[in-house]
């Protein structure tokens, strides 16, 4: 058995080198998350997908769970599975959030799971989430726009994972949306149109800034823009999207410092993962 | 579906929040517009009443109201429609579908009067 102990720190958002999605890895593995200090959605959408790729190509997987108490009670909640499938659709939504995790890992299929989900979250933030309340349009747009083009464009067999947090982070009020699959990835996608733009970074950065579309028809390209559109139009005081696919990263930050896309190259990666956060309350 | 048209054949009225009050998707656009279209297929005007409605997707937008619009310029389709009651949010989301399809903003202004 090998034991894979992922990177815990602030930015181990992405995924930790060590949780490649490699089809030579034969052995059984043990996820040892005993040292970790914090368990951000993205990481568990991550880790989430990769023990369950793990599992269909008949590797077992346990998890050693974390020996922080905070952090173990995030990975309970959030519902990370070893041995069982993850809730589909909207039932996995709880009508009132139990704490800061605010959905769970949930995994989509269908077309119709995304509405249900996402009328799901748009209903508990109107209702229970006051202090995250301002932001529910634009995450009902980022949960109907990034998981529809998750499962529409993906095309695998895993469909789509998603999870969404609150928190409080040095005095900032945070609500926080990871998306991901195994899919064929945003710039693989982008290039059926655009078969010249070679790198990663570049293609992922047009779909988010120009609303480029990989299908046929231009008017297509709509759904990062119209988050974008929905987080400026609330009263979020910062926001910020961050993706990572193929060899490239990118970041934006739609409200706050520094408005200016970043992307650069990243080691290679399947499918594409995607982390949106909003800031409702500024830290002083 | 209800329908209070204004003459015989002139309008339909359809309220949306017959189906819900958050709209998502493409998928749910659809089905939605193919029974508006079976519906209003004789008519000269459909008015979309979103009032009840809380929020509606871009793509919802675009696949149920830009796709409408679009067929009535391209006279694929008799019926004008024409969007009420709506919020800031779902006003901004039809709109920007119209702009994504590069209708003009006088045409905008009639289907979604503003």
């Amino acid at each position: 058995m090998r034991t894979i102990r992922p990177r815990s720190s602030e930015t181990a958002v992405w995924l930790s080198e060590e949780l490649e999605f490699r089809d030579s890895q034969e052995e059984d593995l043990c996820i040892d998350l005993s040292g970790m200090r914090q368990f951000h959605p993205l990481f568990a959408v991550q880790l989430q997908l990769f023990i369950d790729w793990s599992r269909s190509a008949g590797r077992r997987v346990s998890v050693a769970p974390p020996q922080r108490s905070d952090v173990a009670a995030t990975v309970r909640d959030i519902g990370l599975r070893t041995n069982a499938d993850l809730p589909i659709g909207g039932a996995g939504v709880p009508a009132v959030p139990p704490g800061d995790v605010v959905m769970p890992l949930l995994r989509l299929m269908k077309e119709d799971q995304v509405d249900e989900i996402a009328d799901a979250l748009f209903q508990m933030m109107n209702d229970h989430l006051d202090d995250v309340a301002v932001v529910r349009h634009a995450v009902h747009a980022a949960v109907s726009e990034l998981c529809q083009n998750a499962l529409e464009h993906g095309e695998n067999s895993f469909g789509c994972v998603t999870c969404a947090s609150r928190g409080v982070d040095r005095g900032s009020r945070r609500f926080t949306l990871a998306v991901g699959d195994l899919g064929v990835g945003v710039p693989d996608h982008v290039r059926r149109q655009h078969p010249d733009w070679e790198v990663d970074e570049y293609a992922i950065g047009q779909a988010v800034e120009q609303g480029v579309t990989g299908t046929s028809l231009p008017h297509r390209g709509i759904g990062f823009p119209s988050i974008a559109e929905e987080t400026l139009a609330s009263a979020a005081t910062g926001a910020e999207l961050r993706i990572r696919a193929g060899s490239g990263k990118f970041r934006r930050v739609i409200r706050g410092a520094n408005p200016l896309p970043e992307g650069g190259p990243s080691p290679p990666v399947r499918g594409s993962w995607i982390v949106y956060e909003w800031t409702t309350v500024a830290g002083s | 579906m209800e329908a209070s048209p204004m003459s015989a054949d002139a309008a339909t009225r359809i309220r949306l929040d017959q189906f819900g009050r958050v709209f998502s998707t493409r998928g749910r656009a659809k089905s939605i517009r193919f029974e508006i279209e079976n519906q209003g297929s004789d008519r000269v005007q459909i008015i979309l009443d979103f009032d009840g409605v809380s929020a509606v997707s871009a793509s919802f937008a675009d696949e149920l109201f830009g796709e409408l619009a679009q067929m009535y310029i391209d006279d694929k389709f008799r019926a004008q429609p024409v969007a009420i009651g709506l919020t800031a949010q779902t006003q901004r989301a039809l709109l920007s579908s119209l702009a994504n399809r590069k209708v003009s903003d006088a045409l905008q202004r009639q289907l979604v009067p503003h």
